[in-house]
């Protein structure tokens, strides 16, 4: 036999061992990690910070004697900031954890207990998609509970159970589980975590936004994947793919999963 | 027991690190493998571990191709491989649930390394010493049949070495295969049974201490004598 060991010749299936890979993720940040103290808050408290600041704004305009009208704002156009603050944070999460391997030689300790790499990748995308989508809900539902409550006049017909409401519900977590793929995939090709983080921020707050200024350039955005998940949420946007919102939400799934395989294809490449 | 035959490793294409190495290390022995700087004593632990890919040969711990279980293998990867952000007990416990291996278990490796009163100290916090323990502590979690040390003394206060020698031919006489490298030839003399002496990437002496040294002989002596000639 030349080239050392055969590799996976005797190991036990691979969703046992992405398993593994899940839970040893759960106790790398378990307590006072990056992920709970910094990530994790700043993808809740961030998008409701926002929204609600707004809200309140917008409230007391509102409010203000002699209006005429009042322009109320829909489900529709409420949970922008948290698919594109949470959405995306969960995908730093993941970039970040999986860019982790790298340092302090933790990537060598990784390569002895589970010597490929698909079920290390696929255990973290899990672990940081089930949390990404758990928390996803969490705050979309704290969103859309709470703004028709503190600011009655403007936002009052949003609701969490109207149609729009119900598929935010189940679109938003969809796509964080998907964004954590991404980030998990960005994170295994560009290895430094803060290389990682800011390749995702640059790409979802000025990439997609500047293309828009390139020749063809709003064509161009029509295809951006970022922008494809918000419009598959039932969000409003200004530009539109150009296909339906299910057509979107399965494009942005599928463009999230691209990255990942590409990076898992070039672990296996490289290994 | 750990059989290599033919093992091959070269860097870049020009340098050879390891160089058509074939040897054996028998179960319940300690081998130590000696060799000057770059004589490929790292590279040779790292390809038995399956950290890097040999260009050619073949590898079989306890008859086994594939070693990289942690019950069969345990791997010292030294003070440096871990994230001094975290505690002692959870760099074992991620080390355990990487391997899946149960959580009982990390809290008798935190009490055979010495480690249980410092189980809640972040390793930034750590001296050398206790580090190296913790890293120890790391290779004996899945309780293997063989072991990898590479320089493991390093960093050891008195106490510390006197533990590790105890240690060494506790589990050789439990049935286990362990290598370690080192330059600290006292020690080869208190705990190794067998050597392998590296030079240039190629095997030059290999066997049983008793068999090697010359009657009448002092081991350090001879083994100092030995590694000044490849000098």
């Amino acid at each position: 036999m030349a080239g050392g060991h055969p590799v996976g010749m005797r190991m036990r299936v691979t969703p046992a061992l992405a398993v593994r890979s899940l839970h040893a993720e759960l106790v790398r940040t378990r307590g006072r990690s990056r992920l709970w103290t910094v990530v994790v808050p700043a993808a809740v408290a961030a998008p409701m910070v926002i929204t609600f600041g707004i809200a309140v704004v917008a409230e007391s305009f509102a409010r203000i004697p002699g209006q005429l009208s009042v322009l109320q704002v829909s489900t529709s156009n409420a949970a922008y900031w948290v698919i594109t603050i949470t959405v995306v944070l969960v995908a730093v999460a993941a970039a970040d954890g999986q860019a982790s391997d790298s340092r302090y030689r933790a990537g060598e300790y990784v390569r002895l207990a589970l010597p490929r790499p698909w079920p290390v990748l696929v255990g973290r995308w899990w672990f940081y998609g089930m949390v990404g989508a758990a928390i996803a809900v969490g705050t979309l539902v704290a969103v859309l509970v709470a703004l028709p409550l503190i600011s009655p006049l403007v936002y009052g017909p949003v609701s969490v159970t109207d149609p729009i409401g119900q598929r935010l519900l189940w679109t938003v977590p969809v796509l964080a589980f998907f964004a954590a793929g991404a980030g998990v995939g960005v994170g295994a090709l560009v290895r430094s975590p803060l290389g990682a983080v800011g390749a995702i921020l640059l790409w979802t707050y000025v990439v997609e936004s500047a293309a828009g200024y390139l020749p063809s350039g709003a064509s161009l955005q029509r295809f951006m994947p970022v922008l494809n998940a918000v419009y598959a949420t039932g969000q409003d946007t200004v530009l539109t793919p150009p296909w339906g919102i299910d057509d979107a939400l399965l494009y942005a799934c599928a463009s999230f999963s691209a990255i990942f395989m590409v990076a898992a294809a070039e672990r296996m490449i490289r290994k | 027991m750990i059989e290599i035959s033919q093992l091959t490793k070269s860097f870049g294409g020009h340098r050879t690190a390891v160089d058509n190495v074939t040897a054996e290390f028998p179960a319940g022995s300690v081998t130590a493998l000696l060799g000057l700087n770059g004589a490929g004593k790292t590279t040779l632990l790292r390809l038995i571990s399956g950290l890097d890919r040999a260009d050619g040969g073949t590898i079989a711990v306890c008859g086994r191709v594939q070693s990289r279980d942690p019950r069969l293998l345990g791997v010292h990867l030294g003070p440096d491989a871990m994230n001094p952000g975290h505690t002692v007990r959870r760099h074992l416990s991620w080390l355990a649930a990487l391997s899946g291996i149960g959580p009982a278990r990390v809290d008798a490796v935190l009490g055979e390394t010495g480690l249980l009163d410092q189980r809640t100290v972040r390793i930034g916090r750590l001296s050398l010493g206790a580090r190296q323990r913790l890293a120890i502590a790391g290779a004996l979690l899945g309780e293997p049949r063989a072991l990898l040390f590479d320089e493991p003394l390093n960093g050891l206060d008195i106490p510390g070495i006197v533990w590790f020698r105890c240690l060494l031919r506790r589990l050789a006489a439990a049935g286990a295969t362990v290598v370690i490298a080192t330059h600290l030839l006292g020690e080869v003399v208190l705990t190794a049974d067998r050597i392998a002496l590296l030079v240039n990437g190629r095997v030059r002496t290999l066997g049983a201490l008793e068999q090697l040294i010359p009657a009448g002989q002092d081991t350090r002596e001879w083994l100092e004598a030995t590694l000044l000639e490849c000098a």
